[in-house]
């Protein structure tokens, strides 16, 4: 790795001095040009030397979250300069969202062993999405919930022998469609008496015998949902 | 006609006797003396003379009905009861004589004394008091015949009467029926009843006085008796006195005292039985009782009584037995058995005391020969008897039902006469408003304007928009209340957000000092640089600490306890659906009933209930119990929750009773059990905050006590709320008394059961001195057979004699009606007296009803046509309009088009309603002027209405929303409370410890193990500590933020706002400067409030003046509050925003900002502290758009 000018910014000061620490310590390569303890002090510095790498806390002082704005006109006005966030908002995913989207290279949670150098150096070679294990962890979490979710649908489609025309069925149905209205879209060949017969036979496959009785088009399409037969953040009409 | 019947009936009896005295009447009544004079000399006798009397008097009714008597009486003697009782029954029925009718009762009062049926017995004497009392009204009329039969009758009454208490045990009672007749009774008269009567008093019981002069005085009555019978062979009472004295001369007592001073009768009667031959020296103690029974017993078999016959028998074996010769006993006893069994083939009716006492006797004959088995088994029967006799049982259903039939009685005359005083009153009522209604329908006709229901109606438009108004007003006052509360909690709520994020604020730091000692692990040694750092943050953490303990501390106090009077079962019901959480652990949780009220606040009543109950469970394995127990004085209630958990070591339970602060991990066992203490010490602070309160809390408490390994008791003590009434304490208490006595018996019947029996006759004498007076009898009687089979096991005669007579005394006295007799007697006078009310209530009513017709039916058709059709539809028109005033209130939101819709309908409907009205009054102009004022009213108070209509609802809905906020707000504050105490007091020790690891490793810098147990120390502070903090901010995901738009003006109103009430306070020179940017924010404005509050408040004491300006760019707007006359250096103002002690409203500040960053979804708001000529300035943004 290259030499490379970084400037820290860090409003809690003895944060500062462990961050520091790590600099010299593990990354002898880095120069500190600067630190700052707010977001004025920083413009003031960004207006001298500029520097190859940000290390940016989102907090500083009062304001928990003015990192996020900082990243942002910082990428604008200084497209060169790769931006590090390290940040203790381990709670807050939507603060790491807003941050990605205002361009930082990477985020590095101040949990687990900090700041590493192998991180430091994949950013300072041009890579993007630089994130530490605690991070990754958290993201790798979230994504198996959702891949299990999904792997949840199509095991339901198996279990309850759902085709292509049940399944519009109970979307539209959800999507607070009349029978008659669903007999109506193009992609579905059926009139609204077979349509009825159809939902009778779909109450027999998705509810057990001692809950049939009295179950409504509402009931069946919540039960559609909760056999994750159909997904509510995809629930989407057809064309008619 | 009670009185009246009888008279004429014997009036027509004595005309009959006196006409028609035929021979076959003399014969009948000749051969009834004989039966009636032979009874008691040879039975065979009196029945064949019976027989033929009863043969003779086949036209002679008084005849028959005597013969029948007498035949009834050899039955009795033959223990045939069925019989005996069906012929009296005959009599009873068929005889119009009231002399035989009334020796038929006193015959009856025999039998069923002898068979023990004690309702029957007084029925029947009731029966024949009230026809001797008539006969005796005219004694002079009858014959010697019937004075005799009389006579008969009211001697063998009290006899019987006599004998009837006597078996009882009710001595007095038998002693005043037997000295009624002792002036009456004469030789001359009755030679039978006569000694009856001597004899009675001669067996015994019946006397009073002291003992030797009892005994000389039944002496003299039995030699009487046996002198006379003798002579005049009448053989049974010459058996029956010589059976006395043979029971009396068992007794040495009695031997004694009668030699000493009845010498020469006693002689007499020797001489008798055992003849001259035998020297009275010689022979042996019981030779003389015994030749007196076996002479007895001689007579009795001539005589053919089998009852008496068994009775002897039981006699010999008495006095065997008192001689020591228990199988001679043993076999008479089981004579006496066998005679029994005999007798009850022959009736279905047989006398249960009788064989008892034979039962008790072989019982006490098989245990004196050793036979336990049998012994037991015979004294089971005797108990089994003596529980049968108990005419309780039966007497109570009878009771019960005779009571109810009276009770209908009572209730149907009841509601008779309230069916007539309803009847009269409605009536009468009627009437009045019949009349008053004509006159006024005339008069408001003529004046419909003054007329009550028109002003009604018109009052009505009033009322309601006055009801309306002052409804509103409740309804404002309690939204302003609820919001005054919703802003007070909300303020405790963001303070408490801050504390929140404080805490959170050691996180960055916990997790730099891991990463450092993760990189000492991994190097294998420790740095002194590395280890100097951490020290450094450790001394952060533990700054923060201390401010979260300052801050916390100054909040103390400011959350109010609600206190209230409520039922525990409301919290013990609560605490029961919890069940399933215990069972699943397998432990039972027990929860009393209970109707005890106490005063507290009930959220954190439950709290603490659940708190402990939770902890229980903690510590209480699997199989285990939890109950809750309730104690309570007129003072307080003490909560108890015992648990059969692993418990606590004495210097535990010191510490959580003793000390307000404490490390709670050094509690309990185990290191499972970290945690434990927490909770508790919350307890604790609650029971202070109670007492800190007010003195009604005096009484408040909190304690425990515990044992390792047997569980623990926490308990808490509540102010009571009296409202039960005082007896139930009593009973309480009365309850314990029993529940003594009740172990005691059981012991006794154990110890009996096992053979123990001195330990039972000891737990025994235990028990009785417990038994007070409110004891159940059946109880103590059960205790004295215990006791008596105790003793006679242990062959201690008196002693079981003793026991088992109390024994038998008390199941009488138990079992014994004393109010039965008077309470035949009552209900046949209140059947009677009722039957004669009935008719005269029918009468009554018949004529009232009458009446009732005439009155009211005659008047209404009268006035019926001419009132009500003109009357009632102009009341139904007044009625519709007030109807439509009603219907206002179910308007929806109206728009003016809507109001004039209603009222062109109004209109429509009232001129209907005059055009109809005018049918009926001729004067239609009249009529036209009042629709049309009516109109005016309406019309006036309609939009009125309207408006206070929406406006109500309106308010409901927010009253609702305010409500319900509150309460939400105040669990959240006080589960935060905790929540944040937990953190406070469940990981203070870890800091100083770390720093503690960190100062030895300096000295020890390779010592990898010290490495690796401080990298431990702090992975588990951490792991535990963002397990608290997970708990604290899970409440925060609630969220109270409410989205409001308020423009920059009104965020300078705010702060001038302030700084004038601070101002009005405090006189001191301020100035507020303002300018103004037209723009609205976007913000909670509650939040705004306390955040402009917060910083003025923060800067009060010092600032010369404020300046609070505005300015806009892009979607944000910059609010700055310079603040003048107050200098911060850079230092200061670059750490304003972190915790600190002094820095509490500047933290809350921040906490409110970022709260509004969070929400709104755009990250960057800012809140900057700056520097200025002369002071400084607070700057913070917020959305415009």
């Amino acid at each position: 790795m290259d030499k490379f000018k970084v400037i820290i910014v860090e409003d809690v000061k003895l944060e500062l001095k462990g961050t520091e620490e790590i600099f010299r310590h593990d990354i002898p390569e880095a120069e500190i040009i600067g630190t700052a303890q707010n977001e004025s002090e920083f413009w003031k510095l960004m207006r001298g030397e500029a520097p190859d790498l940000v290390l940016l806390d989102l907090g500083l002082g009062g304001s928990t979250t003015v990192g996020v704005d900082i990243c942002r006109q910082l990428k604008a006005r200084y497209s060169q300069v790769k931006v590090l966030v390290f940040t203790g908002e381990v709670l807050n995913e939507k603060l790491w969202v807003e941050v990605l989207n205002a361009g930082a290279d990477g985020i590095i949670l101040k949990t687990g062993n900090l700041l590493e150098r192998d991180d430091v150096q994949l950013v300072m070679h041009g890579r993007k999405l630089v994130f530490n294990e605690p991070f990754l962890e958290k993201v790798i979490e979230r994504f198996k919930r959702m891949v299990n979710g999904e792997s949840a649908t199509s095991d339901a489609m198996i279990d309850y022998e759902i085709d292509e025309y049940d399944e519009r069925f109970l979307r539209h149905l959800a999507l607070g469609y009349t029978k008659d209205m669903i007999a109506n879209l193009r992609q579905m060949p059926f009139g609204t008496k077979s349509l009825e017969k159809r939902q009778a036979d779909l109450i027999n496959r998705l509810f057990a015998p001692n809950e049939r009785t009295g179950v409504n088009a509402v009931h069946l399409a919540v039960r559609a949902i909760q056999l994750h037969i159909i997904d509510p953040e995809h629930l989407v009409a057809d064309d008619e | 006609m009670r009185v009246i019947l009888p008279i004429i009936s014997i009036a027509l009896l004595f005309v009959g006797c006196r006409s028609n005295e035929s021979k076959e009447q003399q014969s009948s009544d000749y051969y009834n003396t004989l039966s009636y004079e032979t009874r008691y000399s040879n039975i065979d006798s009196s029945y064949i003379f019976a027989k033929k009397a009863y043969s003779y008097s086949e036209n002679y009714e008084e005849g028959r009905s005597e013969a029948l008597n007498n035949l009834a009486y050899v039955y009795y003697q033959q223990m045939k009861y069925d019989h005996s009782i069906r012929l009296l029954r005959k009599v009873l029925k068929q005889s119009r004589n009231q002399i035989e009718l009334l020796c038929s009762d006193v015959m009856m009062m025999k039998v069923m004394q002898r068979i023990g049926n004690g309702y029957e017995f007084f029925k029947c004497r009731n029966s024949a008091l009230n026809r001797l009392a008539r006969i005796n009204e005219s004694l002079n009329d009858l014959t010697e015949h019937q004075l005799r039969r009389v006579y008969y009758a009211n001697t063998e009454l009290h006899i019987v009467s006599s004998t009837y208490y006597y078996y009882l045990g009710q001595d007095s009672l038998a002693n005043e029926e037997i000295n009624a007749i002792s002036d009456y009774v004469k030789l001359d008269k009755d030679t039978t009843q006569y000694l009856y009567y001597h004899y009675m008093l001669g067996s015994g019981g019946l006397l009073k006085g002291n003992k030797t002069d009892v005994k000389l005085q039944e002496f003299d009555h039995l030699v009487l008796t046996y002198s006379f019978s003798k002579r005049k062979k009448i053989t049974y009472f010459e058996a029956n006195s010589l059976q006395s004295f043979a029971e009396m001369f068992i007794d040495s007592f009695s031997v004694n005292t009668i030699k000493e001073y009845r010498k020469d009768a006693y002689n007499y009667i020797r001489n008798q039985v055992m003849g001259d031959s035998v020297s009275s020296s010689t022979d042996t103690l019981n030779a003389f009782p015994l030749a007196l029974a076996t002479k007895s017993l001689k007579l009795f078999g001539e005589y053919k009584d089998l009852f008496q016959t068994a009775c002897l028998y039981r006699t010999l074996g008495d006095i065997y037995f008192s001689e020591g010769s228990y199988q001679k006993a043993h076999k008479n006893y089981t004579t006496a058995l066998s005679l029994v069994h005999s007798q009850k083939k022959r009736s279905s009716k047989t006398i249960i005391a009788w064989m008892a006492g034979i039962h008790e006797r072989l019982s006490l004959s098989y245990s004196s020969i050793g036979n336990k088995e049998q012994s037991d088994y015979h004294r089971n029967i005797y108990l089994d008897l003596l529980d049968d006799s108990r005419q309780n049982k039966e007497l109570d259903i009878r009771k019960e039902n005779l009571s109810k039939e009276v009770r209908d009685v009572y209730v149907g005359i009841a509601l008779f006469i309230l069916l007539l005083s309803v009847i009269i009153v409605l009536v009468v009522l009627d009437i009045y408003r019949i009349k008053s209604h004509i006159t006024s329908q005339y008069a408001s006709l003529l004046n419909i304007k003054s007329s009550e229901s028109y002003t009604n109606a018109k009052h009505q438009i009033f009322q309601f928009s006055e009801t309306q108004e002052n409804q509103i007003e409740a309804l404002t006052d309690q939204s302003n209340s609820s919001n005054l509360h919703i802003e007070e909690y909300q303020n405790g709520n963001i303070i408490r957000r801050a504390k929140v994020s404080l805490v959170y604020a050691i996180v960055p730091y916990l997790n730099r000092i891991l990463a450092e000692t993760n990189r000492m692990k991994t190097e294998g040694k420790a740095s002194k640089e590395r280890l100097s750092y951490i020290r450094e943050l450790i001394a952060e953490i533990t700054r923060i600490n201390d401010v979260l303990t300052e801050w916390i501390k100054m909040q103390k106090g400011l959350l109010n306890l609600h206190v209230s009077t409520f039922p525990l079962s409301n919290i013990l019901n609560i605490l029961k659906l919890n069940k399933t959480t215990f069972e699943k652990k397998e432990i039972s949780l027990v929860v009393p009933e209970t109707d005890l009220k106490v005063k507290a606040d009930e959220a954190l009543t439950l709290f603490m209930l659940n708190t402990l109950a939770d902890n229980a469970r903690k510590f209480t394995n699997e199989g285990g119990k939890i109950e809750i127990t309730l104690d309570s004085t007129d003072e307080y209630v003490e909560v108890g929750i015992v648990d059969t958990g692993v418990g606590l070591s004495q210097e535990d339970v010191d510490t959580l009773n003793y000390s307000n602060v404490y490390d709670s991990s050094h509690l309990g066992i185990s290191n499972d059990n970290k945690g434990f203490g927490f909770g508790i010490m919350n307890c604790k602070g609650i029971i202070n905050k109670y007492k800190k309160q007010s003195s009604k809390f005096a009484v408040c408490g909190f304690g425990v006590e515990s044992q390792l390994g047997k569980g623990s008791r926490f308990w808490f003590r509540l102010p009571r709320v009296l409202c039960v009434i005082l007896s139930f304490i009593l009973s309480l208490n009365i309850s314990a008394e029993c529940d003594t006595f009740n172990a005691l018996f059981d012991s006794t019947y154990i110890a009996n059961t096992e053979g123990r029996y001195e330990d039972a006759l000891q737990y025994a004498e235990n028990a009785l001195k417990v038994a007070g007076t409110p004891f159940d009898t059946i109880k103590v009687v059960q205790l004295r057979n215990e006791m008596a089979i105790a003793s006679q096991a242990l062959k201690r005669w008196d002693d079981y004699r003793y026991n088992n007579n109390e024994c038998v005394r008390l199941h009488w006295l138990y079992s014994q009606d004393t109010s039965l007799a008077s309470y035949c007697r009552q209900m046949e006078e209140a059947k009677y007296d009722s039957s004669v009310l009935f008719v005269l209530l029918a009468l009554s009513g018949i004529i009232i009803l009458f009446l009732i017709y005439m009155v009211f039916l005659k008047d209404r058709i009268r006035n019926k046509k001419r009132i009500t059709s003109l009357s009632q539809d102009f009341a139904l028109t007044l009625e519709k309009i007030n109807s439509h005033v009603g219907n206002l209130s179910n308007l929806p939101n109206s728009s003016d088009t809507d109001i004039i819709r209603m009222n062109t309908y109004f209109i429509q409907e009232l001129m209907n309603e005059r055009n109809r009205l005018s049918h009926y009054v001729k004067d239609d102009s009249y009529l036209t002027g009042l629709v049309h004022d009516f109109y005016a009213d309406i019309i006036e108070n309609l939009s009125r209405i309207n408006q206070l209509q929406n406006d109500m609802s309106s308010l409901t809905d927010h009253n609702y929303k305010t409500r319900f906020e509150e309460d939400r707000l105040y669990v959240m504050n006080q589960v935060l409370d905790n929540s944040l105490s937990t953190i406070k007091h469940e990981t203070m020790y870890y800091p100083a410890r770390i720093d503690q690891m960190t100062q030895a490793l300096q000295d020890d810098t390779d010592n990898k193990q010290r490495i690796d147990e401080l990298n431990d120390l702090v992975s588990y502070y951490k792991e535990l500590y963002l397990l608290l903090f997970e708990q604290a901010n899970r409440q925060l995901l609630q969220s109270n933020f409410r989205s409001d738009k308020v423009s920059c003006t009104e965020i300078a109103e705010l702060a001038k706002k302030k700084i004038d009430t601070l101002r009005a306070k405090e006189d001191r020179e301020v100035d507020f400067t303002s300018s103004d940017v037209d723009k609205n924010v976007c913000c909670d404005r509650k939040l705004l409030k306390i955040l402009v509050d917060h910083l003025i408040m923060a800067n009060w004491s010092e600032m010369h003046d404020l300046h609070v300006t505005f300015q806009s760019e892009n979607n944000v707007v910059n609010v700055f509050f310079t603040f003048t006359g107050i200098h911060k250096d850079d230092e200061e103002l670059a750490n304003l925003f972190s915790p600190s002690k002094d820095n509490f409203s500047y933290y809350i500040v921040r906490q409110i900002i970022r709260e509004h960053d969070a929400k709104y979804g755009y990250p960057g708001l800012r809140l900057n502290a700056l520097q200025t000529a002369d002071g400084f300035t607070i700057h913070f943004s917020l959305y415009s758009k």
